[in-house]
């Protein structure tokens, strides 16, 4: 291997990416510009809840519970159906996502002392909502519940504290920005891919074959400018997170730089793979949107906590990058990690780029010969 | 049209180059087969991350510092919640704090060394400290509402305290495996079929085999009648296979009209390919095309209200998610499968998805024309 020609071809691709202000976009500016989009979603007021009521005690008891439902902003009564028949057509419709229904009787057990009942329908064809929506206004029906009749002479038998750990204001902002960088980086990785498949399908590559360039100095010309620039661009990124949004980062840059360069290494070396064996760009566009963008989004832990040890868990660290990802980078911003805490997901990020950037070599040098 | 009347039948010139655009995508063998099969095997990996169970399940160590009678049933209750596995029970708080920190563990439940003596007693209330680890909010809020209903429930039925009742009733109801995999039926199908509208004129313009069919006596309509073909193909294809794994294998519940959501399927592929044809005949090459489609596809993404409930985006933003057809589909699919809805409950996501094929093939056609002069 000479490094002269190494670095000649490096030359030659930092040439080509001056000149193609896309190419530089995808690589330096994209990464920080989609999480910048990203973000922008879980700026929503998540808490908001929209639900319809039945009265049908039609008391003063029940109008004053109804009443303390809503007395904030964060639930909002937009319907009122008179028969189980209509509510189930709102939840139908989808107007609401929970009902909740004052049955006859309620005024009448609570000045008695008994024990009242507050019915709630909730459409469980959205389980993650219906869940969130019981628990507020179960909540709700609990704080009201203290202030009236029976209770308000005992305290709670148990009360429960708690304490939400590394995210105290539970900001969604905080918790998925360090997560949706998994989705935010792939675009580098994307541009080194889109290169080499663009080298073989306008037949540039044949006219490298004829020089005296080996593979392994091809295979570090394309990667080695993509990279450095690619991890300039994770920088740009980090900085986003941190003055734009405000994110707290715990961890240490010099740390936070070393998993993004792993993590990149690990993409550039799976879009290096595609790139060089699809052989149109087309074909490289399409493994690329369904193997990077799916499982990154659905099966990275992004969103629903991978189980440790199970065999879906085990499988995808070992070929999903973002599935590794997601979790450190998560630790670095909120838990403060330090680098020996990432050691095994680190092995895997780098398992898999030194896999494919071999296959991609061997790959290469059948072509040749 | 009329000027190239004598080179025969419009239907006749469309089928050719519909004809051409089929071999096309049958010469390309690898492409056509991962369009269909990648999705396929997407879904399985969707599910299978899922596991068997009907319900999510969060894992929490109780630190148990009491070791009585009372204590060992708050674990018994939060496994009885069926959403909550005990990983462990363990009486040094460093050990949680640890699995807490590795994410071996997305809670702890630490009960002081008073806890089953207070509760006897009666007195003063037992007080019991729930940690969790909010770096994954969805997971926080969930786990904490479940975890501490359950705790508090444990007490009230101890002591017969609880004024007010709560009972949910849950209509519709599904497991979480085939709630994770309703929406795929709308990414997947979402994410082929703007790929192959997306790359299709460009694709032609960079090779240079655009200017040759503009030379043969195709008109500009007709063009654009054939090039809708292979992503609505695709796109059909790609709806049934889904639909039937989802069905058969998995189990979906189709509770109300097969027909109408393949109908509302039409209409989605149909605006789906038209704003792909319009993207495709904006750029230069397909180099562009591509960034545009994955900056489109994570946006889409993030603004169809599956990761974020869009009736509670502010002003603008929800605007902005109006115009995906994505958001329409997505809740079409969920209300005609999973909640039997019909054509009347769901005018308004169907008209919605007309409105928006209205616009995207007038920018479509507009846009298609002007690259074609």
């Amino acid at each position: 291997m000479s490094f002269r020609r190494t670095w000649a071809l490096i030359r030659k691709e930092l040439a080509h990416i001056r000149r193609d202000y896309q190419i530089l976009f995808m690589v330096l500016v994209a990464p920080a510009f989609v999480l910048f989009l990203l973000t922008y979603t879980f700026a929503a007021d998540l808490q908001q809840v929209r639900i319809g009521v039945m009265d049908q005690d039609h008391s003063p008891s029940s109008r004053r519970y109804v009443h303390t439902l809503t007395s904030d902003d964060e639930v909002l009564v937009v319907a009122y159906p008179g028969s189980y028949a209509e509510t189930l057509a709102l939840l139908q419709r989808g107007a609401v996502g929970v009902v909740v229904v004052v049955p006859p009787g309620f005024h009448a057990d609570l000045t008695a002392g008994r024990s009242a009942a507050i019915q709630i329908v909730l459409d469980g064809s959205d389980y993650h909502k219906a869940e969130t929506y019981l628990q507020n206004i179960e909540q709700r029906t609990m704080a009201w519940a203290a202030t009236q009749g029976t209770t308000a002479q005992r305290p709670p038998p148990i009360v429960v504290h708690t304490r939400p750990l590394y995210n105290l204001p539970m900001s969604w902002i905080d918790a998925m920005t360090p997560g949706l960088m998994a989705l935010a980086f792939t675009f580098p990785a994307i541009a080194v891919a889109l290169a080499c498949a663009r080298e073989t399908e306008q037949g540039s590559y044949e006219g490298l074959l004829s020089t005296p360039i080996r593979p392994i100095e091809y295979l570090l010309g394309k990667l080695v400018p993509y990279l450095v620039l690619g991890v300039v661009g994770t920088l740009l990124a980090w900085a986003t997170a941190l003055w734009w949004f405000g994110v707290p980062f715990r961890g240490s840059l010099a740390d936070f730089t070393v998993v993004a360069s792993a993590f990149m290494l690990s993409l550039m070396g799976i879009g290096i793979l595609i790139g060089s064996t699809a052989n149109s760009q087309r074909l490289t566009i399409i493994i690329i949107v369904l193997i990077f963008f799916v499982p990154s989004f659905f099966l990275s832990g992004l969103l629903i906590p991978l189980e440790p040890g199970s065999l879906a868990e085990r499988i995808l660290v070992r070929v999903l990058p973002a599935a590794n990802y997601v979790d450190m980078n998560r630790s670095l911003f909120l838990k403060g990690a330090q680098l020996s805490a990432l050691g095994a997901g680190l092995v895997n990020l780098l398992w898999i780029a030194a896999a494919t950037l071999l296959a991609s070599l061997l790959l290469a040098k059948k072509r040749v010969a | 049209m009329s000027d190239r009347g004598m080179d025969g039948s419009m239907f006749h010139r469309i089928r050719t180059l519909a004809t051409k655009e089929l071999w096309q995508l049958r010469s390309d063998k690898i492409f056509a087969g991962l369009l269909i099969i990648v999705p396929l095997m997407l879904l399985g990996m969707v599910v299978s991350v899922a596991g068997g169970e009907t319900r999510p399940a969060d894992r929490v160590i109780v630190v148990d510092h009491d070791r009585s009678a009372q204590s060992r049933r708050i674990a018994q209750a939060l496994e009885n919640t069926r959403e909550i596995v005990v990983h462990a029970r363990i009486d040094r708080l460093a050990d949680g704090d640890r699995a807490l920190f590795e994410g071996l563990v997305q809670g702890l439940v630490v009960i002081p060394p008073d806890y089953g003596r207070l509760l006897r007693e009666g007195v003063r209330p037992a007080e019991v400290l729930l940690v969790v680890d909010a770096s994954n909010t969805f997971v926080a809020i969930r786990l904490l509402g479940t975890a501490s209903g359950a705790i508090r429930a444990l007490g009230t039925t101890q002591t017969d305290a609880q004024s007010i009742e709560v009972r949910p009733t849950r209509y519709f109801e599904i497991t979480a495996l085939q709630g994770r995999l309703a929406p795929q039926l709308g990414f997947l199908l979402y994410q082929v079929v703007l790929m192959v509208a997306g790359l299709s004129i460009v694709r032609e313009a960079e090779t240079g085999t655009l200017e040759q069919l503009l030379v043969t006596p195709l008109a500009r309509l007709e063009l654009i009648v054939g090039k809708m073909l292979p992503p609505l193909l695709v796109g059909i294809i790609n709806f049934w296979a889904l639909f039937a794994a989802a069905r058969w294998i998995w189990d979906l519940p189709a509770r109300g009209s097969v027909l109408l959501l393949f109908g509302t399927a039409l209409l989605f592929i149909l605006a789906q390919s038209a704003w792909g044809l319009f993207l495709s005949s904006r750029v230069r090459r397909q180099q562009q095309a591509t960034q545009l489609i994955f900056v489109q596809i994570l946006f889409d993404m993030a603004f169809c209200g599956y990761v974020v409930p869009v009736e509670n985006l502010p002003g603008f933003l929800s605007w902005i998610s109006e115009l995906l057809p994505l958001r329409h589909y997505l809740v079409l699919v969920r209300s005609i499968l999973l909640r039997g809805g019909g054509f009347v409950d769901n005018l308004v996501p169907i008209g919605a998805l007309v409105a928006l094929n209205v616009v995207f093939w007038t920018l479509g056609v507009i846009s298609l024309r002007q690259r074609l002069q």
